[in-house]
């Protein structure tokens, strides 16, 4: 892989901050988006080659969750030419050797594109939480889920920046707790004729997200 | 029965199975060397058949969502389903999209909000004593999938060499890969050949399936039309080679 320069470092940080502004982690947003563009240059390399890329064949395909991930890029044809190529090198190895050569030999790449991705973001983001600006923009936003906050808090030495990151995961958590009771408390027939807000509403898949974060739009099962 | 004594119904119907399991290791039915009775298991499956998705996925897809449905109502108050989820704090990525579909029924809805805001508060206090942001342990969904993958891959090895078994098989949409090399280091020599001499067939017809889907799509400004199975070999392609974890459903 490439030295990285200051430019790509400075683009990541532009692209932080810019997610800090959407209702999401900004991380599994971020890591998302890195690997539907991957998804996309695979698309568009399959229509010119009208097959697989070298590294999906070596890896027979995406994991499962990378793998529906992919179906949902909308583009069912692209889908067809890649797995039609990784069936036929299937049946070729299971035809010669059973089981064992239809077995990849490779790591998922979408997995591979995810991690580096993740760490990169991740390293950019705690290293530039020094900044005073940059807390107080991560303050005001909708905060980073638990597996990416304890993430970051494992890259900082700053045991300011740190009480920082881990008040934020209170507050958030703090807040979300609040939704939920009160989602709950609405159930009651008493008081069937509150309104449940759209933020009690989607409580559950928040707090969902919150503890476990949303690195793939179908995670595989 | 003290509430102590009571276990979901789920484990103790998972431990009768694996009971049986080594039984008939012991007694010599896995390598085909005994016949299995036909229970209702077996024609659980020849009804699974029929769906056009691998039926290990579907059978721990479909028994996953059914436990979570049941455990979100009626064992919200029990100490065994609850403590697994506090002391593994939650579940996994993968397997919180199995709670993110039960949150859609209403009657599980509220049984998910309750759980998780006490979930919320654990870790929220862990932040504040431990000074540190938990991880998940251990997700007490990736220990039960476990278990019920054990026995339909096993369901599937038992009957792999019966007739009746393989004449659903052969219009079937099939096992996925990774469940298919499970089902095969069960499997008696009988059920070992046949499985894999389908498997062949299957790619094949799959193949030439996605050749007529991809030609017919060549231009989007004229698709031509297209047979069923040819309109979802995109997606059928996808779950043969990694299993359709969604039993064929979708979650949005």
């Amino acid at each position: 892989m490439s030295e990285e320069t200051d430019h790509d470092k400075r683009l990541r940080f532009a692209e932080i901050l810019e997610a800090l502004k959407e209702s999401d982690c900004p991380l599994c947003m971020l890591t998302r988006k890195a690997v539907y563009e991957y998804f996309s240059s695979v698309l568009h390399e399959c229509l010119i080659s009208n097959r697989a890329p070298d590294a999906v064949r070596a890896s027979a395909g995406f994991c499962r969750g990378h793998a529906r991930d992919f179906v949902t890029t909308g583009d069912h044809r692209g889908v067809a030419i890649v797995y039609r190529d990784i069936l036929r090198q299937i049946l070729q190895g299971f035809s010669t050797r059973g089981i064992d050569g239809a077995r990849a030999s490779a790591v998922c790449p979408a997995c591979d594109v995810k991690n580096r991705h993740e760490e990169m973001y991740v390293e950019t983001l705690a290293h530039n939480l020094e900044d005073p600006s940059v807390r107080r923009d991560l303050d005001a936003s909708y905060g980073l889920c638990l597996y990416h906050a304890s993430r970051v808090v494992h890259r900082l030495s700053n045991p300011q920046v740190i009480e920082r990151i881990m008040a934020l995961s209170v507050r958030q958590l703090g807040a979300m707790r609040g939704n939920l009771s009160e989602f709950v408390r609405k159930q009651d027939v008493q008081f069937k004729n509150e309104v449940v807000s759209s933020e009690e509403q989607t409580a559950c898949e928040r707090a969902i997200d919150l503890l476990a974060g949303r690195t793939a739009s179908s995670p595989g099962l | 029965m003290r509430e102590s004594d009571r276990s979901p119904r789920w484990e103790n119907g998972l431990v009768a199975g694996l009971v049986g399991l080594v039984t008939r290791l012991v007694v010599g039915e896995l390598d085909g060397t005994r016949e299995r009775e036909k229970f209702v298991g077996f024609h659980d499956l020849l009804k699974i058949l029929k769906d056009p998705v691998c039926p290990v996925c579907f059978i721990i897809h479909r028994s996953i969502l059914e436990y979570l449905s049941m455990a979100f109502i009626e064992e919200l108050t029990m100490p065994e389903f609850r403590e697994p989820i506090r002391k593994g704090l939650g579940y996994c990525e993968k397997h919180s999209a199995y709670v993110r579909l039960t949150a859609r029924k209403r009657l599980s809805r509220m049984g998910v909000a309750i759980v998780l805001e006490d979930l919320l508060a654990l870790i929220q206090e862990q932040i504040q004593t431990l000074h540190e942001i938990p991880d998940t342990v251990a997700c007490p969904l990736c220990s039960l999938q476990a278990d019920i993958e054990t026995y339909a891959l096993s369901l599937l090895a038992d009957y792999s060499h019966d007739a009746e078994f393989q004449s659903h098989y052969e219009n079937a949409a099939g096992v996925c890969l990774p469940h298919l090399g499970s089902i095969l280091a069960l499997a008696g020599i009988e059920g070992r050949r046949y499985l894999v001499e389908a498997h062949i067939r299957k790619l094949e017809r799959q193949i030439g399936t996605l050749d007529a889907y991809i030609r017919k799509n060549a231009s989007r400004l004229s698709p031509k039309e297209m047979t069923d199975a040819e309109s979802v070999s995109w997606r059928s392609a996808v779950n043969s080679v990694v299993g359709d974890p969604l039993g064929g459903k979708r979650d949005r």
